[in-house]
C-alpha cells in the first residue's frame, strides 16, 4: 500500500527553494502554476470549457435545428447524417444533445452557485461566531431541510409560474441548507486552529479571517459539494417537468432526454435517444470534480508541491 | 453538554411548529384539493354540483384555512394525526405500516452508503491518482449523472428481466407465505439503487478528507516516528478523515428520503416515498401533514446528533453554552 | 481489510440469489397477473366508488349487465329478460334463478333492492358519486332519497323473488346503458351502515366478504396484491385456478419488466413496448379504447380569432394527425372526425381535413388573422395524457403549427392542478380524452351548457349552436337504428361546427402469456365490466 505514497520526508533544499520562489509571485499565479501541474485537471477544464463553448454557440456545430421534425427520418441510429441518430419525432439527436447543454448547464451552474453562495455565507458565519448567531442560523436552515420540496414546485408553479430563472432559484434556493451545514461543520473546527488564533491576535477583521484563512481549508469538502450540486441540479430540471414547472418541451434539455429512458423501447433498443445526454452530463460532472480536485490541490495552503 | 442538548430539544419544538404552519400553508396555495383529486372534467358525466359540495364538507374544506389548522393542531395535541381522505384510513396507521417497509429500506441504502463509501473513500484516498482512483472515481459517477427513477429501471431492466437474479419489484412474493430470506431476497435491489448515490457521496468527501489529513503535521510526525504506514493510516488518519463525513451522512437523509420516493414507485415497494407522492398528487393534507411532521422529527433529529456526535469525535469543537 | 471486504462482499452477493422463494405447489393452478397497472391502478377501490377497477369488480362481483365482448354493445349479465312501458318510464326485469352467492345463499331480487336503496342513502360515504348517480340517478325518488327525505329509493320495487322493476323520472330507451355498474351485494351479509362503505374491511376480508362473481378474496395486502380463491357457486361454474393474484404496480414499465422476468403473465402495455416483447412468448390483446383525444379551446379566455371557425379549420388542416396516428404513434391510433369514436354511425359526408398547410395559411389569411396574433397557445395536459407517446404527439403537433407559425406550449399538470386551471379558464387549449362508450356517450356532460364541460366554463353557447337539441333527440331516440343515426348527426354538427378539435382514438393492449389458457381481454374502459370468463382461465407450462 504505501509503495505509491509520496516520499514522506520533503527535501529540505526544496522547499526553501519553492518557498523563495513563491515571495515574487501573487497568491493567484502560485495557485495557476500549481493547478497547470495537474494535468487530469487542466485536460477537464479544457473539456468542460469545449462542451460550454458548444453549448453556447450550439448553431455553429450543426446544420439541423433542435425542434425539427422529419417524421421520415425517424428513429434513425447513428450515422454519417446525423451522428447521434434521430429521436422518435426525426430531431437530430446530436443537435439536441448539444442545444440541450444551454439550459442544463446553464441550470446547473446557476443552481449550484447559488447554493454555495448562500451556503458558504451562511456556514462561515454561522460555524465563526457561534452562539447565538449559529443557534438562529441553523434553525433557518432545519426549517428549510424539512420543507417538502415537491409541494414548494407545485406552489412556485401555480403562483410564478414556470421559466429557466424559476427553475434555478427553486433548485438553488432549496439546495443551499446541505451547503451551509457542511461548512458551518468546518469552521466549527477550524476556528480554535493555532492559525486562526494568530491571526486574531494580530487583530485582522472578522471577514478577513474568514475569507481568507478559513475558506481555503474548506475548499476540498465544498468542491466536492459543489460537484454533487451541479450534477442534482441538472438531474432536478427533468424532476420539475414531471410537476408542470420545468423547462417546456420541445426545448431539449439533458434532463428531459434522459427521461426517454422510460419507455422500455428505447431503454433496451434504442440507446442513442438518451445516452448522448447521460454521458454528456457524466463527463460535465466528472470534469467539475477533477478541476475540483485540481483547484483544492492549487489553494491548500498546506499543501507543498 | 447536557445543557445544550436540553436547549437545543426545546428550541426544536418552535421550529416544528412553524414549520407545520408553513407546509400547512403550501397546501393551501397549491393549486386544488382532494376534491379536485376526486372529480376529473372526465369523470364528471354524472356527478352534480351537490356532490361536489357534500364532498367538501365531508372533508373539512369548506372551512376556513386558519380554523383547519387550528383544528389539525389541536388533533394533534391529542395525539392525532387525522384521517386520509384518499386512503381512508388513519393517518397514524399508515404512517407506521409504511415506515415498517421503509426503514428496511432507507437503512439498508445508509448503512451500504457508510459501509462502501467510507472504505472506498480510504481506498483511493491512499491511491490518489492512481488507476483504482480514476476507475472508482468514474464509476461512482455513473450513478449521480442518471436520475433516480432511470437508474431504478435500469437496475430492474439488468438485473431482473436479463440476469434474473433478483425479483422484479414488490416487498415480497405475492400471494405465497413470505419467509425473512423472501424479503431480504426483495431488498437487494432497491437498497443498492438507492444506495448507488450516497456511495458515491461518501466516497467522495471520504477521500478529500482523507488527502487532507494525510497532508497535516500529525501524520508526517507519525511517519517519522517510523510507525507503521497501516497503523498511521487507519489509527490516525481515517479517524481524522472521518469528521467532516460525519456532517455528510448526517446530511444524507433528506437524500435518502427524495431518492426512495421514485425508487419506492419503480420497485412497487409500499413505503413512506410512495404514500407521501400518492398524498400530494392527491393534496391528501392530514397524510402531507403526518408524513412532513415525521420528516421533520427525523432530520432535526439526526441534525442533532450529527451535532452531537461531531462534538463527542472533535475535541477542537466546543458548543458553548 | 480490503481484500477481506471484496471476499465478504462476493460471498453475501452469491448467497443472495439462493435465498428460498416461495414457490406454487406442484399440481396448483396459480396465475399471476398485473390486471390493473399505472397510476390510478386497481388497488383498493370498491365498486360504484370509482369509474374505473370493474375489470377487478367482475371477478367477485356480478353487476345487472354488462359489456358485450368487444364493447360494442350492452347484454344482459346476471338479467335473464327485461321489457318496458310505452314510453319507456317503467322497466321490469327478470333475473336469473341460479345465481348464488359465495356462501350459498341465493341472489334474489331482495339483494337488488337492498343495493339501490344502501348505495343511494344520504350518508353513503363514497368519494366519487359519478357511478352512483349513472346507476340510479335517473329513478324516481332518488333527489328524496339522497336529500335523506325517503327512507327508500321508491323507484325501485321488487314484485317477486326473481323480478323488480325501474320506475323512472325521465324515459330512457337505453336503461340499460346505464346498468353495467350495478352490482348487486349481498343483503344478508353486509354488515356495516352506508356511512362506513369506504372505510369498513369488509371488502378485502376473506373471513367476511361475501360475493356472487367467479372469486372471492383470499388474501389482500394494499399495494401489493389482491388474491382471488374460487367461488364454489359460482353460477357459471367453479374457477379452474386455485389462485388468481393481481399484483399491484404504481408505475406501469415496472409491470412491463415484471411480466417480460416472467413474473407475472399478463398485463396491460404501451404501446410503444409491445415490439420489445418477445412474439413467441405472448399473445397481444388489443381492441378499441373508446376514448376520444382532443384538444378544447377555452372561448372565454383565449384570443378572440379562435371564435372564428375559419381559424380552427386552419388548426385542423395545419396539423398532419394522419401523419402522427400513422408514424409517432405507429399505427396505434387513428384519426377522428368528431368526438364520436365510432365507425358505423359516421355519415358520408364528413369533412376529414385532410394535411394541407395552403390551405390553413389560406383560412388564417381569410379571416385576416395573423398568426402572432394568437400569442403563444397556452396548452395544458390531463395528466392521464401524459405518456411518453401522447408527448411525442404533441410534439409532433407544436412542430405542425409551428410551420404555419401558430406557436404552442405544453404544460403538464396533476391532477388537482388541471381541474383547478380549467375551473379558472387559465389556459387557452386542454388536451385530454373522454371516455365515449357507445351505450352512455357522456351527451349531457359534453353538449349541454349545464353540463361539465359547460358552456359557462369554456364559453361555448350549446344551445345557441343546436347541439341541446340534438342530444335530447338522441337521448329519446326509441330505437337503435334512430339512436345510430341521430349520433351521427351530431358527429357531423362538430365536424362541422369545430367547438373542440378532435385528434385521433386510440387502440389499446394487453400482453399475456402463452401459459395462459382460454384467456381472454379486452381494454374496454375502466374495465368495462365484461364478461372475461374468469372461471375458465388456467395456466399450462
Amino acid at each position: 500500500m504505501s509503495e505509491q505514497m509520496k516520499p514522506l520526508t520533503n527535501n529540505a533544499a526544496q522547499v526553501v527553494q519553492i518557498e523563495a520562489k513563491a515571495r515574487i509571485e501573487t497568491p493567484t499565479q502560485i495557485a495557476w502554476r500549481r493547478f497547470k501541474r495537474h494535468r487530469l485537471a487542466l485536460i477537464s477544464l479544457i473539456v468542460l470549457v469545449i462542451i460550454m463553448v458548444m453549448a453556447a454557440a450550439a448553431p455553429l456545430f450543426t446544420r439541423y435545428d433542435p425542434n425539427e421534425m422529419s417524421l421520415r427520418d425517424r428513429a434513425l441510429s447513428p450515422n454519417g447524417e446525423h451522428w447521434f441518430g434521430t429521436d422518435n419525432l426525426g430531431r437530430d439527436m446530436w443537435t439536441r444533445t448539444i442545444y440541450g447543454g444551454r439550459i442544463s448547464l446553464q441550470v446547473g451552474l446557476a443552481a449550484a452557485l447559488i447554493s454555495t453562495v448562500i451556503g458558504v455565507i451562511l456556514g462561515a458565519v454561522s460555524g465563526y461566531y457561534g452562539r447565538l448567531i449559529d443557534m438562529v442560523i441553523m434553525r433557518i436552515t432545519d426549517v428549510v431541510m424539512t420543507f417538502p420540496p415537491i409541494i414548494i414546485m407545485l406552489t412556485v408553479a401555480a403562483i410564478a409560474g414556470t421559466g429557466l430563472t424559476n427553475v434555478i432559484l427553486i433548485i438553488g434556493g432549496l439546495r443551499w441548507p446541505a451547503t451551509t451545514r457542511l461548512v458551518r461543520g468546518q469552521y466549527l473546527s477550524l476556528k480554535n486552529q493555532e492559525f486562526v488564533l494568530a491571526a486574531r491576535t494580530m487583530g485582522l477583521p472578522d471577514w478577513i479571517i474568514i475569507m481568507r484563512h478559513i475558506l481555503p481549508n474548506v475548499m476540498a469538502p465544498l468542491m466536492a459539494n459543489v460537484t454533487f450540486a451541479v450534477s442534482a441540479a441538472i438531474l432536478a430540471e427533468a424532476g420539475l417537468s414531471f410537476l408542470g414547472m420545468g423547462i417546456p418541451l420541445p426545448t431539449p434539455t439533458w434532463g428531459n432526454i434522459m427521461e426517454n429512458a422510460r419507455s422500455l423501447t428505447i431503454l433496451q433498443d434504442k440507446p442513442w435517444m438518451w445516452m448522448p445526454a447521460a454521458i454528456a452530463t457524466l463527463t460535465t460532472v466528472l470534469c467539475i470534480n477533477f478541476v475540483g480536485d485540481g483547484l483544492r490541490d492549487a489553494l491548500d495552503p498546506q499543501q507543498i508541491m | 453538554m447536557g445543557g445544550y442538548i436540553l436547549r437545543r430539544l426545546l428550541i426544536n419544538i418552535p421550529v416544528l411548529f412553524l414549520v407545520t404552519f408553513l407546509v400547512f400553508s403550501l397546501i393551501e396555495i397549491a393549486p386544488g384539493d382532494v376534491v379536485d383529486y376526486f372529480i376529473s372534467p372526465d369523470m364528471m358525466q354524472y356527478t352534480t354540483e351537490e356532490d361536489i359540495q357534500r364532498l367538501r364538507e365531508r372533508t373539512g374544506l369548506d372551512q376556513p384555512f386558519l380554523v383547519r389548522y387550528g383544528k389539525w393542531l389541536g388533533r394533534l395535541a391529542q395525539g392525532d394525526l387525522g384521517y386520509s381522505f384518499v386512503e381512508s384510513q388513519r393517518v397514524d396507521e399508515l404512517i407506521v405500516a409504511h415506515m415498517k417497509n421503509t426503514l428496511p429500506l432507507m437503512g439498508a441504502a445508509w448503512l451500504m452508503g457508510v459501509v462502501f463509501g467510507i472504505s472506498l473513500g480510504v481506498f483511493v484516498g491512499l491511491r490518489q491518482y492512481s488507476v483504482w482512483d480514476f476507475s472508482l472515481t468514474g464509476l461512482s459517477f455513473l450513478g449521480l449523472s442518471v436520475p433516480a427513477f432511470i437508474s431504478g429501471i435500469l437496475g430492474l431492466y439488468i438485473f431482473s428481466v436479463r440476469l434474473g437474479w433478483f425479483p422484479a419489484g414488490g416487498m415480497r412474493t405475492a400471494g405465497g407465505d413470505s419467509s425473512l430470506g423472501d424479503a431480504l431476497y426483495h431488498l437487494v435491489l432497491p437498497a443498492a439503487t438507492l444506495a448507488v448515490m450516497d456511495i458515491a457521496r461518501n466516497m467522495r468527501y471520504m477521500r478529500f478528507a482523507m488527502l487532507e489529513v494525510l497532508n497535516q503535521d500529525y501524520i508526517t510526525t507519525a511517519r517519522a516516528k517510523g510507525l507503521r504506514p497501516r497503523l498511521v493510516h487507519y489509527r490516525h488518519a481515517m479517524r481524522n478523515a472521518l469528521l467532516p463525513v460525519i456532517t455528510i451522512v448526517g446530511l444524507s437523509l433528506p437524500q435518502l428520503v427524495a431518492g426512495a420516493v421514485f425508487i419506492e414507485t419503480i420497485y412497487s415497494w409500499r413505503g413512506m416515498g410512495s404514500l407521501y407522492l400518492n398524498a400530494v398528487s392527491g393534496r391528501d393534507y392530514p397524510v402531507i401533514m403526518g408524513v412532513n411532521l415525521v420528516f421533520a422529527v427525523m432530520v432535526l433529529g439526526a441534525n442533532l446528533l450529527t451535532d452531537i456526535a461531531y462534538s463527542a469525535v472533535d475535541p477542537r469543537v466546543r458548543f458553548e453554552d | 481489510m480490503i481484500k477481506r471486504l471484496v471476499v465478504l462482499l462476493i460471498v453475501l452477493a452469491m448467497l443472495v440469489p439462493a435465498l428460498p422463494v416461495a414457490l406454487a405447489q406442484d399440481g396448483e393452478q396459480v396465475l399471476y397477473v398485473g390486471l390493473d397497472v399505472g397510476p390510478g391502478g386497481y388497488n383498493n377501490s370498491m365498486p360504484y366508488n370509482y369509474g374505473a377497477g370493474h375489470t377487478m369488480h367482475i371477478k367477485m362481483y356480478t353487476p345487472l349487465f354488462v359489456w358485450n365482448a368487444d364493447s360494442t354493445d350492452m347484454e344482459p349479465f346476471i338479467v335473464e329478460s327485461y321489457e318496458s312501458n310505452d314510453d319507456f318510464t317503467v322497466w321490469t326485469f327478470k333475473l336469473r334463478e341460479d345465481v348464488y352467492f359465495s356462501d350459498g345463499e341465493q341472489l334474489t331480487a331482495h339483494d337488488v333492492k337492498f343495493t339501490a336503496d344502501f348505495m343511494t342513502a344520504p350518508d353513503i360515504n363514497v368519494e366519487n358519486f359519478n357511478h352512483v348517480n349513472e346507476a340510479y340517478a335517473q329513478i324516481e325518488g332518488f333527489d328524496a332519497r339522497r336529500n335523506g327525505e325517503a327512507d327508500e329509493l321508491v323507484g325501485v320495487q321488487v314484485i317477486d323473488d326473481f323480478t323488480f322493476q325501474y320506475t323512472l323520472s325521465t324515459p330512457n330507451p337505453r336503461v340499460y346503458g346505464r346498468m353495467y355498474g350495478t352490482y348487486v351485494f349481498p343483503e344478508h351479509a353486509i354488515d356495516f351502515e352506508p356511512a362506513d362503505y369506504q372505510t369498513t374491511d369488509w371488502w378485502y376480508n376473506p373471513d367476511k366478504q361475501v360475493g356472487s362473481g367467479p372469486f372471492v378474496v383470499g388474501d389482500y395486502r394494499r399495494d401489493e396484491y389482491i388474491e382471488l380463491v374460487p367461488n364454489e357457486y359460482y353460477f357459471k361454474g367453479k374457477p379452474k385456478l386455485d389462485r388468481l393474484v393481481s399484483r399491484y404496480f404504481p408505475d406501469e414499465t415496472a409491470a412491463v419488466l415484471a411480466l417480460a422476468a416472467g413474473e407475472i403473465d399478463f398485463s396491460y402495455v404501451s404501446p410503444d413496448v409491445i415490439p420489445t416483447l418477445d412474439q413467441d412468448k405472448f399473445t397481444i390483446f388489443s381492441g378499441n379504447s373508446y376514448v376520444s383525444i382532443f384538444f378544447h379551446v377555452d372561448y372565454s379566455n383565449s384570443p378572440e380569432a379562435w371564435q372564428d371557425l375559419r381559424v380552427r379549420q386552419a388548426f385542423m388542416y395545419a396539423v398532419d394527425r394522419q401523419a402522427i396516428a400513422d408514424i409517432v404513434l405507429e399505427g396505434t391510433h387513428s384519426v377522428l372526425p368528431c368526438l364520436v369514436p365510432i365507425e358505423s354511425v359516421y355519415t358520408d359526408d364528413l369533412n376529414d381535413y385532410a394535411y394541407d398547410p395552403d390551405m390553413a395559411r389560406e383560412l388564417l389569411a381569410e379571416a385576416g388573422v395573423d398568426p402572432s396574433d394568437l400569442g403563444t397557445i397556452d396548452w395544458i395536459t390531463h395528466p392521464g395524457y401524459a405518456n411518453p407517446l401522447m408527448r411525442d404527439a404533441v410534439q409532433a403537433t407544436q412542430a405542425y403549427l409551428a410551420d404555419v407559425g401558430i406557436q404552442a406550449e405544453m404544460r403538464y399538470l396533476d391532477l388537482p392542478t388541471w381541474r383547478t386551471t380549467y375551473l379558472a379558464e387559465g389556459y387557452h387549449m386542454g388536451f385530454r380524452g373522454q371516455a365515449y362508450p357507445i351505450f352512455s356517450p357522456p351527451l349531457t356532460n359534453l353538449y349541454t351548457n349545464a353540463g361539465g364541460q359547460g358552456g359557462d366554463i369554456i364559453g361555448w353557447d350549446w344551445a345557441a349552436t343546436g347541439f341541446e337539441a340534438k342530444v335530447s333527440e338522441i337521448q329519446l331516440a326509441p330505437t337503435f337504428e334512430e339512436y345510430t343515426a341521430k349520433l351521427g348527426e351530431l358527429c357531423q354538427m362538430e365536424n362541422e361546427q369545430l367547438p373542440w378539435l378532435p385528434m385521433w382514438v386510440g387502440q389499446r393492449y394487453g400482453a399475456a402469456n402463452n401459459r395462459i389458457q382460454d384467456f381472454y381481454w379486452y381494454p374496454a374502459g375502466g374495465g368495462g365490466p365484461y364478461d372475461d370468463h374468469a372461471e375458465l382461465w388456467y395456466v399450462e407450462d
